[in-house]
């Protein structure tokens, strides 16, 4: 390529014309024109591209977030007015609670980070024109879809859901009478789930191949963007770590539908000897935590590359050592499968696995530090917007460095003996995958959405939500952690027997139940600016956020069918060139020709003596 | 209107011009001719649209699809070996004589699989007659197998050896199942490996289908040897 000064003309080329011309070398998908879908059902329901399916699984997982979020309000009316409403005992307490978390956990956050902006977003950010199967990717929604449906049918049965807690230790989770839930709820439960492993598997699957095979010309692996890293690792975690899950879900439901004894020791129920015998609770723990440890960071992995994509777009400056925040994000991938005994601490294993994992897991520790010097070292002296997606992005930066330091205390295998099933762990869990994921995710929404419907998100019910969001958050489980070092147990229904839990903590509790109704309020408000926004926006410029990033280079927004007109785009840089020039737009697109660039303007000391950089 | 369109902005800064300029916002500057990344803006730089790591791995996607999927399965069976293993060491562990059809059926697979590479290396020398009985063997042989484990499986629980007897018999239904299940996906690759060289043919240059159909079958039976032994040890 020869040596050429990009100037400014060549940037509105660039952004005029978004791809330079090109040969698809790889293999042809879809013809362009040629692959439009017929009929209603092809095109919204059963279809193949992967943004439809992307909106499918997105819609899909927050309905379930919603479901989620009212199975909370009813833990929080019990918990800040024990005894006061009907609609709470102790039996739907407990499955209440085992159905927010795991509900939450996979069918609404996994599902959507991967399901949601991995099948959206990969393609567009790879200059791909689907993913590598899409007739499978079809498939892996519906199989998803028809797991909820098992799952929610698992509500209505005989004896209800679950209510064993979102871990499903046996044997209370099988033993009739022994939890809500034994007799049908926990094999719905298990069959749901068996089902979702199945999606993910054929997502993860797509991801992986697309990601290494479906590159268009010039988008070397070190020119991605960190959102498609964090969730190409995190479909790589998936497939290794979900096939644990799968085989414990198989051996649980044996346990609990033919009488198997794969984790049923010799055991006396309500005083009689029980005929099984042979099995053992903490071989369920190990599979369920080889597959539990790795399933959080499969979640916080995508959030985590979407906030540098946030930071560095809203700061207009580059990721800070994009370099360290790939091999941060690599590590921590393989660091989670040798943490998950820290969940086990306290169950009697030899002391010495206690001493190997509390130090796998404060070694994990140190990437994600990293990663979290690295966001700041971006956001330093970087031109910010406080934009509603800067400003969920700062709040998952601050609300992952409070719940990642409290997450320290518990790795720690001694401080975690008087922690462990204590409100300190429901704080930290929730402070770092409840609050800080969501807040990234929030941010990648309002940040794509213009992406996605072409209209932008109202700023100032964003702003609403935002704040409302964060300190209410803080509100929320702050105070949990101080309950959780005054020794009040988690899943429990009501404290008025303990004598060492005094009666602050009651007053403790009125206060998170009326901040998480605060806080749901502000979640309503975002999902009525979502359903009004997508269709009464006002309408997004191509490119609103003057983002460096391949997917809002398509020819229209919403991207048209096959992604990218005629021709492939070419990438000719990394995704993260801002701040270049001092006039008009100051960054330059991926597909831009590489080239020194001239720096022939003003620079910002100047414009300061001038009375001040332009204040918009 | 005027106040939406500020909403699309970028300049929508929130903070007041003195204090950006007190805290020093907006203060840093891209570093001219490069600033020492390999892919960033310098021309000079850039490794242009060739080289490694800008182009997909060498191997056909479907290949690297089924690597990826024999990866998982891998892992499950794994998780469930070591629990094998680990609960099989244990003192309490009632051993009970294996049904001899384990061996027929052993040696059904190992047959498959070689009627299955005896397709595939028919092809690769252009030998289109041996393609479809070898195959179709194959397949014949893998179903065999499969009603193989299920007369075990009766056998065994005709003399009370039965899925809940104890954990010996609830890990050999188990570990037998979850690999029949897989056997069974095979044989739904193997009916479109079979429709394939029915309909458009395999030739020596275009077989990729047949060859990863090979590859899964081989997989299994691997799985299937490494079961065999720790069962028939246990």
């Amino acid at each position: 390529m020869a040596d050429q000064t990009v100037t400014r003309g060549d940037v509105e080329q660039a952004r005029d014309e978004p791809h330079a011309a090109h040969q698809e070398g790889h293999e042809p998908h879809h013809v362009p024109g040629s692959h439009e879908p017929g009929s209603f059902w092809s095109r919204y329901v059963f279809s193949q591209d992967h943004k439809v399916i992307a909106l499918q699984y997105s819609i899909t997982a927050l309905l379930m977030g919603g479901l989620g979020m009212a199975l909370s309000w009813m833990l929080r009316l019990q918990l800040g007015f024990p005894g006061s409403f009907e609609v709470v005992h102790p039996a739907n307490y407990y499955q209440a609670l085992t159905q927010h978390g795991m509900i939450m956990i996979v069918y609404t956050l996994t599902a959507l980070l991967l399901g949601g902006f991995g099948n959206y977003l990969i393609p567009l950010m790879l200059g791909a024109r689907d993913m590598a199967y899409p007739f499978l990717n079809m498939a892996s929604y519906w199989v998803y879809f028809i797991s909820v449906v098992v799952l929610l049918v698992g509500f209505a049965v005989p004896g209800g859901p679950s209510g064993a807690g979102w871990t499903l230790y046996p044997p209370l989770s099988v033993l009739p009478n022994a939890s809500p839930g034994t007799e049908w709820g926990i094999r719905f439960m298990l069959l749901s789930l068996a089902l979702f492993i199945a999606s993910a598997t054929m997502g993860g699957l797509n991801y992986v191949t697309t990601v290494l095979q479906l590159r268009t010309r010039g988008m070397t692996l070190m020119r991605m963007p960190l959102t498609v890293w964090g969730i190409f690792l995190a479909a790589i975690m998936t497939l290794l770590a979900f096939p644990a899950l799968f085989v414990g879900a198989v051996m649980l439901l044996l346990d609990s539908a033919a009488g198997t004894s794969f984790f049923i020791p010799r055991v006396a129920l309500f005083g009689e000897q029980l005929a099984r015998e042979g099995g053992n609770p903490l071989l369920w723990q190990h599979l369920f935590w080889y597959f539990g440890h790795p399933e959080v960071y499969v979640v916080i992995l995508p959030v985590m590359g979407i906030v540098s994509d946030l930071v560095s777009t809203h700061s207009r400056k580059p990721i800070f050592g994009y370099r360290m925040m790939v091999w941060s994000l690599i590590t921590i991938a393989v660091l989670s499968f040798v943490v998950w005994a820290h969940h086990m601490y306290t169950s009697g294993m030899n002391p010495y696995f206690g001493f190997f994992f509390t130090i796998s897991t404060l070694v994990i520790a140190i990437p994600s530090a990293i990663k979290t010097y690295n966001w700041l070292l971006t956001l330093w002296r970087g031109n910010l917007q406080l934009t509603v997606p800067m400003l969920f992005a700062i709040g998952f930066i601050s609300t992952f460095a409070i719940g990642g330091l409290t997450g320290l205390f518990l790795g720690n295998a001694l401080i975690d003996a008087p922690l462990h099933d204590t409100y300190f762990v429901v704080g930290h869990f929730h402070l770092v995958m409840g609050v800080s994921a969501l807040m990234g995710l929030f941010g990648g929404i309002y940040h794509w959405f213009p992406k996605v419907t072409g209209r932008m998100l109202n700023a100032t019910l964003g702003k609403i939500h935002f704040w409302a969001s964060f300190v209410g958050a803080y509100a929320i489980f702050t105070p949990m952690l101080f309950l959780g070092f005054a020794g009040v147990p988690r899943r429990y229904y009501a404290f008025d027997l303990y004598q060492f839990i005094p009666p602050s903590a009651d007053t403790v509790n009125v206060f998170i139940s009326v901040a998480t109704w605060v806080v749901g309020a502000a979640q309503i408000l975002f999902a009525a600016n979502l359903a009004w926004s997508a269709f009464r926006g006002p309408r997004a410029e191509r490119n609103p956020w003057k983002s460096a990033g391949l997917e809002w280079q398509t020819p229209t927004t919403p991207p048209p069918h096959g992604n990218w007109g005629a021709e492939l785009p070419e990438v000719h840089r990394w995704p993260y060139d801002y701040s270049l020039f001092d006039e008009g737009d100051d960054y330059l697109p991926q597909t831009v020709p590489a080239g020194p660039v001239a720096a022939s303007t003003p620079s910002i000391h100047d414009g300061a003596q001038k009375g001040g950089h332009g204040a918009g | 209107m005027a106040r939406r369109r500020a909403d699309t902005e970028l300049a929508e800064k929130a903070l007041p011009v003195r204090l950006r300029a007190a805290l020093r916002l907006g203060e840093w500057r891209a570093p001219g001719g490069g600033n020492g990344w390999r892919n960033g803006r310098d021309g000079r730089r850039d490794s242009g649209v060739g080289g490694f790591g800008s182009q997909a791995l060498p191997v056909p996607t479907s290949q690297l699809a089924l690597w990826l999927l024999l990866a998982t399965v891998t892992m499950a069976f794994s998780m469930m070996v070591t629990a094998y293993v680990v609960r099989s060491g244990l003192p309490d562990w009632q051993s009970f004589p294996k049904p001899r059809i384990l061996w027929l059926n052993t040696g059904l697979l190992v047959l498959s699989s070689a009627a299955l590479e005896r397709a595939k290396r028919s092809v690769e020398l252009g030998d289109a007659k041996r393609l479809r009985p070898s195959l179709m063997a194959g397949g014949i042989l893998g179903a065999l197998f499969v009603l193989g484990q299920l007369a075990a499986w009766r056998l065994m629980s005709q003399s009370g050896l039965t899925l809940q007897a104890n954990p010996s018999t609830s890990f050999f239904y188990l570990l037998t199942a979850v690999h029949g299940a897989h056997v069974l996906g095979g044989l739904v690759a193997w009916v479109r490996t079979w429709r394939t060289a029915r309909g458009r043919g395999y030739t020596s240059d275009d077989h990729l289908g047949l060859d990863l159909c090979a590859v899964y079958w081989h997989f299994l039976l691997l799985v299937w040897l490494v079961l065999f032994a720790l069962i028939g040890l246990a």
